[in-house]
C-alpha cells in the first residue's frame, strides 16, 4: 500500500478544519505560489501581441512576471547600447559597463588627466579601457566630461528612500546649492558641447535636475524650449519627456500627464511598464482634455488602449475599431476581455470542493456586450486579425450553450488562421468543450471520440501557452457531473471524485467501483477514467477493512484485508499496546519498537488476546487490560489513529474542532466506550488493587474523552469528572498509583481540590 | 480580629479605586495629520484624552514581491499635548500569509524602526503601541509571533501592546485564539461582510452585533471599546464588489448627473466615465455605508448590555465628513455610556 499520508489528504485535512474551500491548484503556470491566472481555457499568446504580453491579464503586476520593483536599472542595458552606437560599436560593452556604471568620479578624472598627458599616473586597467583607445580623442574627452557630470547628478536622481524608515536625513536632494550648481553647471556645458548626441544627453541631465529640486514648472519649460535637441533615436527624448510628465502629474495637470504617458507608452518600450502604471486619470474632465490633445489618430488609440488595460476594455475596442478598424491595439484587449470575463463564466467552485457545483459555464454571465462585438468584427473581417475575432466569438458562443453557431466561428478561425499551432490547438480544445457539452447521452462512440480527445489534452507536447490542464480538468468534471445524472455513479466518480465524497461510505458503491476496476475487457474509456480515479483498490479495502476495524469485528477485518494484499500494511508508528498517565503520541513514536506494528498486524494481536483471554482465564484481566488498550490507541486521543487516517477519512488527527457536526461524522473514530468496556472488564477480573488502580483511571480517561465528544462539551469547561475519579477516590486511595496519578494528572488534582 | 472599621475603610477604598474614568478617544486614520480648531475645540470639550493615530499599513506589495510599509503618515503639525498618542500600525492580513515564519522577527523589528522614527522625528513618545489586524485561523502563528516579539521589544521600556479584536474573533477565538497583547481594543462595527444588500449595512447593524455579543463578557482580555462613526461606498459591479470608496458618503453621488439613485438607496452609473480617481462603468452601482448619530449611539447601547466597563472607548474616526455629520452632544451621548 501506497504512503498513507499523500499530499492530497494533508490538503483535505487543512480544508477540512478550516472549512474553508482550499484552492487546489491542478493547472496553474509555474507552481509555487505565483501565478497569471486562476480559472482560464483562453490562452492570449492566441492574440500574438508578444510585444504587449506584459498587460496580459494576470494576477499579478505583470504577466509572466514575478516582481517589478527596479525602475532604476530598468534601462541600462538600452542606455549602454546606445553609448555603443555612440562609439560606432568600437568600444566592448565590458568596458563600457564599467566606465558609465561602475568607475568612479576619480577614475573619470585620471582618464581625462591621461587624455591630456600620457604621462598622467593611470592604472593598468583603466588605461587597457577601450574608450580610451577610441581614435577621436576630442570626443572622448566631451564623454569623459559629460560622464564626471552625470555621476554628480546620479545621486539625486537614484535615491530612494528605505521602504522601513521615516528617515530622510541622508535624501541627497536635500542639499538644493549642489543641485542649483549643476543646473547651471549643465545648462553652460550643453551649450559648450559639440556632439548633438551629448548636447541631448546634457539636456536630458537638465530636465531631471528640474524635476528632482521639485522645479516642476521649470522643468517643462525648460524641456519645451529645447525640445530640438532631443532627436535622437535613443531613449533619451523618452526619458526626457517621462520627467516632463511627472512635473505634469505633480501639478495636478493629469490630463497633459496621461496625455504623455500614453506617448511613452506606444513609442519607448522599455518604459511601457513604467507609462502605464503612472498612467491615471482622474475624473472625466481630465482623460477628455488629454483626448483633445491627441494629434493623430494613433495617438488617440494608444489612449483608448491605456484606458482599455487600466479600466474598461470593451469601451476601448469599439472606440479604437471607429477610428481604425486595423488598429493592432485591438488585439491585446480583446485578449484581456475574454481573459476577465472567464473568470465570471467559468463557475466559482471549478477547483473547489462544493459538491453541489455545477461546471456547465454560467451562461448569464457572458459579457454580451464582447461576444456581439466580436461577431461583428469577425464579420466584417476588417481588422488585421481575423481569426483572432472568430476565435473569441467561438469561444463565447461555446460559454453561451450555442454550440453550432461556436463550431462556425472555430472553424472560420481554423481557416483564417493558417495553421497556426497555438490557434489550432486552442481550436481542438475549444471543440472538446463543445463536444462534453453536446454528449447528451450515455454512448460507447462518444466515450471512445472523447477518449482519443482527452487523451491528447493530457499530453504535455503542445504549445505551453495552451492552458490545456485546466481545460483536461473542466471537461472530467463536467462529464463526472453528466454521468452522475445518468444513474452511472461509478463512472462519474471515476472521471470526478469530488463531486460525491460521501460515495465511499456506501457499500453497495464500493463493492460495484471494485467490480469495475476488476473488470477484464476495458474500454478504452474505462481504462481513462480509471487512471483519473485517486483511489486505488488497497485503499478501497483498506476503507473497508476500518469499518470492520471500528464495529469491533475483528475476524471480518482480518479477511477483508485478506481479500486485498497491501491494504493492511499501512506502518503504525507507536506501539498500539502500552499505554500511560497521559497520552503522549510523539513519545511513544520514538520509542523502540514503536513502528514494529501494521494495522493487519495490530489486528491479528487483538484477536490473539481475545482468544488468550477466553483460553486463559486466570490471566483474563492481563489480556483484557491489553485489549483496551489497543481500543484506547486506535481512537483519535491514541497512538494508533494512523488506523483510520487513510485516503478515504478525512478526520485531522492533528488539530480537530469538537464541533456537533464532526463529532457526530467521525463518532466511531472519537468512541472511546468500546475501551472503557474493556478497562471496566480488566477491573472486574482482577484482585490486584493496584492493577485495578489503573485500570480505573484509564475508565477515567475514556469518560473525560466521551465528555470532549458529547454535546454537554464546552470549550470553557475542559474537564468533567465522573464516576471512575470519585471510585478511585473511595477504593483505591491507598495506592502506589494512586499517589503517580496524582503527581502526574492535573485533572485529577482538581477533582481532588488540590493545587 | 480585624477592628470592623478598618474593614470598612479598606472596602471604601477598594471600591473607590476600582472606579477608573474611562478615557475617551478618536481613532485618526488619514495620512495627513491636521487638526482643524474647531475639531480640535470639539475633542477638548468632549474631554477626550487619547488619539489613536494610524502610522502606516504593512501590506504585501505585489510588485515588489515584498512586506512594505504603505501610506506613512506626515504631520503637518504636532499634535497637541493634550493627548496621549496611540500609535497604530494596520497589517493587512495578506501580508501575514505570505510571509514565512523565520520572517516574522524582521517583520517586528520593521515596524519598530519605522513607528520609532516617525515618533522621534514628530518628538512623539507614547506608552501604548497598537496592531491592527483582522488575522485568521491561517495567520495566526505569524501573528501572534509578531505581537510575542513587539510585545518583549517594548516590555522594557514599559509601553504595553494592545491589539484590535473583532467581533468573530470574539466569538471564535477556538479557532481565532487569543492574541498575546496587554490589552483588546474590541471593534464594535464591520461585524458582518462587506455586502451588497441595500438593506444590510456592514459598518454596523444590530442584529449582525446581536449574534456575537454573548461572547463578550468571557473574553479573557482586558478590553477597550471602538465605535463606529465613518462612511464609504461600495462600488458592485455586476453583483460583484470591487473596491471599497473610502470616505465617500451620500453627498459625493446625490445630485450628480452621472449616478441616479434607486429605489433602494444604490447609486447607479449612467455611462463610463472617471471620477474622483475611480473609474466606474455604466451600470455600475455605489452602495454608500454611513453610520449615523443614532447607529453610533445603538451601537455604543447594545455594547453596554454585554461590555460593561471598557479602560477607553474611541470613536473611528476623527474627520471632517463625520464632523459635519455630527454634533458635539451625538459624541458626548455616546462616550457617557462610559464614565
Amino acid at each position: 500500500m501506497k504512503n498513507r499520508i499523500s499530499k492530497r489528504f494533508l490538503i483535505t485535512i487543512v480544508s477540512s478544519v478550516l472549512t474553508v474551500a482550499t484552492v487546489i491548484v491542478f493547472a496553474c503556470a509555474g507552481g509555487d505560489d505565483f501565478s497569471d491566472f486562476y480559472k482560464s481555457f483562453f490562452a492570449p499568446e492566441t492574440s500574438h501581441t508578444d510585444e504587449a504580453k506584459p498587460f496580459y491579464r494576470s494576477f499579478q503586476t505583470f504577466y509572466g512576471s514575478q516582481y517589478f520593483y527596479d525602475a532604476i536599472h530598468e534601462l541600462d542595458s538600452t542606455n549602454l547600447d546606445e553609448w555603443k552606437t555612440f562609439f560606432n560599436t568600437k568600444v566592448t560593452g565590458k568596458d563600457l559597463n564599467y566606465i558609465v556604471y561602475q568607475s568612479r568620479i576619480g577614475e573619470i578624472d585620471t582618464c581625462i588627466f591621461y587624455l591630456k598627458n600620457n604621462s598622467y599616473p593611470i592604472k593598468p586597467y583603466l588605461k587597457k579601457n577601450s574608450v580610451l583607445a577610441f581614435e577621436d580623442k576630442n570626443l572622448i574627452r566631451e564623454f569623459l566630461f559629460y560622464l564626471g557630470f552625470a555621476k554628480r547628478c546620479e545621486p539625486f536622481a537614484t535615491y530612494t528612500r528605505e521602504w522601513w524608515s521615516d528617515d530622510n536625513s541622508n535624501d541627497p536632494r536635500l542639499d538644493t546649492a549642489s543641485m542649483r550648481k549643476l543646473l547651471t553647471g549643465g545648462k553652460k556645458s550643453l551649450l559648450n558641447a559639440k556632439s548633438p548626441f551629448l548636447k541631448e544627453r546634457y539636456a536630458f541631465q537638465v530636465t531631471r535636475l528640474y524635476y528632482q529640486m521639485g522645479l516642476y514648472d521649470g522643468c517643462i519649460s525648460f524641456y519645451n524650449d529645447n525640445k530640438a535637441l532631443f532627436a535622437s533615436q535613443t531613449s533619451l527624448p523618452y526619458r526626457a519627456l517621462g520627467y516632463v510628465a511627472a512635473s505634469y502629474y505633480k501639478l495636478e495637470m493629469y490630463s497633459h500627464a496621461n496625455y504623455i504617458y500614453a506617448q511613452l507608452f506606444d513609442k519607448c518600450e522599455v518604459m511601457r511598464k513604467t507609462s502605464f502604471l503612472s498612467f491615471h486619470p482622474q475624473d472625466e474632465e481630465d482623460w477628455n482634455e488629454a483626448l483633445d490633445m491627441t494629434k493623430t489618430s494613433r495617438e488617440k488609440e494608444v489612449l483608448w488602449q491605456l484606458l482599455g488595460i487600466y479600466a474598461d476594455p470593451v469601451r476601448a475596442m469599439k472606440e479604437i475599431y471607429a477610428l481604425n478598424p486595423k488598429s493592432d491595439l485591438l488585439d491585446l484587449l480583446v485578449a484581456r476581455a475574454v481573459n476577465i470575463n472567464e473568470e465570471e463564466f467559468i463557475p466559482g467552485d471549478y477547483y473547489g470542493d462544493n459538491e453541489n457545483a455545477s461546471y456547465m459555464l454560467i451562461k448569464k454571465n457572458v459579457d454580451t456586450e464582447l461576444l456581439s462585438f466580436s461577431e461583428q468584427l469577425a464579420a466584417a473581417g476588417k481588422t488585421n486579425k481575423p481569426y483572432l475575432w472568430n476565435l473569441v466569438a467561438g469561444y463565447l458562443q461555446l460559454a453561451q450553450g450555442n454550440y453550432k453557431q461556436s463550431e462556425k466561428f472555430l472553424s472560420k478561425a481554423e481557416l483564417l488562421s493558417k495553421g497556426d499551432k497555438l490557434v489550432t490547438e486552442q481550436i481542438r480544445s475549444f471543440r472538446i468543450m463543445n463536444k462534453v457539452e453536446e454528449y447528451l447521452k450515455p454512448d460507447p462512440k462518444t466515450e471512445e471520440a472523447l477518449t482519443k480527445e482527452l487523451s491528447w489534452i493530457e499530453k504535455e507536447d503542445q504549445e505551453p501557452e495552451l492552458r490545456a490542464g485546466g481545460i483536461l480538468y473542466w471537461a472530467l468534471s463536467r462529464l463526472g457531473e453528466k454521468y452522475r445524472s445518468w444513474g452511472d455513479s461509478v463512472k462519474a466518480q471515476c472521471l470526478d471524485y469530488r463531486q460525491n465524497k460521501n460515495f465511499y461510505y456506501n457499500p453497495q458503491n464500493m463493492e460495484a467501483l471494485i467490480a469495475f476496476m476488476d473488470k477484464p475487457a476495458k474500454t478504452n474509456f474505462e481504462k481513462f477514467i480509471l487512471t483519473h480515479h485517486p483511489y486505488s483498490r488497497e485503499d478501497l479495502f483498506n476503507y473497508k477493512a476500518i469499518v470492520l476495524i471500528y464495529q469491533y469485528k475483528f475476524r471480518e477485518a482480518l479477511a477483508m484485508f485478506d481479500a486485498c494484499k497491501g491494504s493492511g500494511d499501512g506502518a503504525l508508528l507507536a506501539d498500539p499496546f502500552i499505554i500511560h498517565i497521559n497520552d503522549c503520541h510523539d513519545c511513544d513514536y520514538i520509542s523502540p519498537n514503536g513502528d514494529s506494528y501494521t494495522s493487519y498486524t495490530l489486528v491479528q494481536k487483538l484477536i490473539e488476546l481475545e482468544d488468550k483471554a477466553v483460553k486463559d482465564s486466570k490471566n483474563a484481566a492481563r489480556y483484557y487490560f491489553q485489549i483496551a488498550n489497543g481500543l484506547y490507541n486506535i481512537t483519535y486521543f491514541g497512538n494508533a489513529h494512523h488506523v483510520f487516517a487513510s485516503e478515504l477519512i478525512d478526520l485531522s488527527v492533528g488539530y480537530f474542532y469538537f464541533d456537533a457536526a464532526e463529532v457526530t461524522q467521525y463518532y466511531p473514530y472519537l468512541d472511546c466506550r468500546k475501551a472503557m468496556e474493556y478497562y471496566q472488564k480488566a477491573m472486574n477480573a482482577s484482585a490486584d488493587k493496584e492493577f485495578k488502580a489503573k485500570c480505573c483511571f484509564m475508565a477515567a480517561k475514556c469518560e473525560q474523552n466521551q465528555y470532549f465528544i458529547s454535546p454537554e462539551f464546552s470549550y470553557d469547561r475542559s474537564i468533567r469528572s465522573g464516576v471512575f475519579f470519585r471510585q478511585l477516590k473511595t477504593d483505591y486511595p491507598k495506592t502506589k498509583y494512586y499517589q503517580e496519578i496524582i503527581k502526574e494528572c492535573g485533572y485529577f488534582r482538581k477533582f481532588l481540590g488540590m493545587k | 480580629m480585624k477592628s470592623p472599621k478598618l474593614s470598612i475603610l479598606l472596602l471604601l477604598l477598594f471600591v473607590c479605586s476600582c472606579k477608573q474614568e474611562t478615557s475617551r478617544a478618536f481613532y485618526y486614520w488619514k495620512s495627513v495629520y491636521k487638526i482643524s480648531s474647531s475639531q480640535e475645540k470639539t475633542l477638548s470639550d468632549l474631554k477626550v484624552t487619547k488619539l489613536y493615530i494610524r502610522f502606516f499599513d504593512v501590506d504585501w506589495n505585489e510588485s515588489a514581491g515584498l512586506v512594505t510599509p504603505k501610506a506613512k503618515i506626515r504631520f503637518l503639525e504636532k499634535p497637541s499635548g493634550n493627548f496621549e498618542i496611540i500609535p497604530v500600525v494596520y497589517i493587512v492580513n495578506r501580508s501575514l500569509q505570505k510571509i514565512k515564519a523565520q520572517q516574522v522577527t524582521a517583520m517586528a523589528s520593521n515596524i519598530l524602526k519605522l513607528t520609532n522614527e516617525i515618533a522621534e522625528n514628530n518628538n512623539l513618545s507614547f506608552s501604548e503601541f497598537q496592531l491592527d489586524c483582522d488575522w485568521t485561523e491561517s495567520t495566526r502563528e505569524n501573528y501572534f509571533a509578531l505581537l510575542e516579539t513587539i510585545k518583549n521589544n517594548l516590555a522594557p521600556k514599559k509601553i504595553i501592546i494592545s491589539a484590535t479584536i473583532r467581533l468573530h474573533q470574539v466569538k471564535y477565538q477556538q479557532i481565532t485564539g487569543v492574541p498575546p497583547v496587554d490589552r483588546g481594543m474590541l471593534m464594535y462595527y464591520n461585524m458582518g461582510k462587506i455586502n451588497t444588500d441595500p438593506a444590510n449595512n456592514s459598518i454596523f447593524n444590530q442584529d449582525d452585533a446581536a449574534k456575537y455579543i454573548d461572547y463578550i463578557p468571557g473574553y479573557p482580555l482586558k478590553l477597550d471599546a471602538a465605535l463606529p462613526a465613518f462612511s464609504w461606498g461600495i462600488h458592485i459591479r455586476k453583483g460583484n464588489i470591487i473596491e471599497l470608496l473610502n470616505n465617500m458618503a451620500t453627498g459625493d453621488f446625490i445630485n450628480k448627473g452621472e449616478f441616479i439613485k434607486s429605489e433602494n438607496n444604490i447609486y447607479i452609473a449612467q455611462k463610463s466615465f472617471f471620477y474622483r480617481g475611480y473609474y466606474f462603468m455604466e451600470g455600475d452601482e455605489v452602495k454608500i455605508e454611513e453610520t449615523s448619530p443614532k447607529e453610533c449611539h445603538a451601537a455604543a447601547k447594545q455594547l453596554k448590555s454585554k461590555l460593561n466597563s471598557a479602560g477607553t472607548v474611541a470613536i473611528y474616526h476623527l474627520d471632517s465628513l463625520i464632523f459635519s455629520r455630527y454634533e458635539k452632544q451625538d459624541f458626548e451621548k455616546v462616550f457617557n455610556y462610559y464614565r
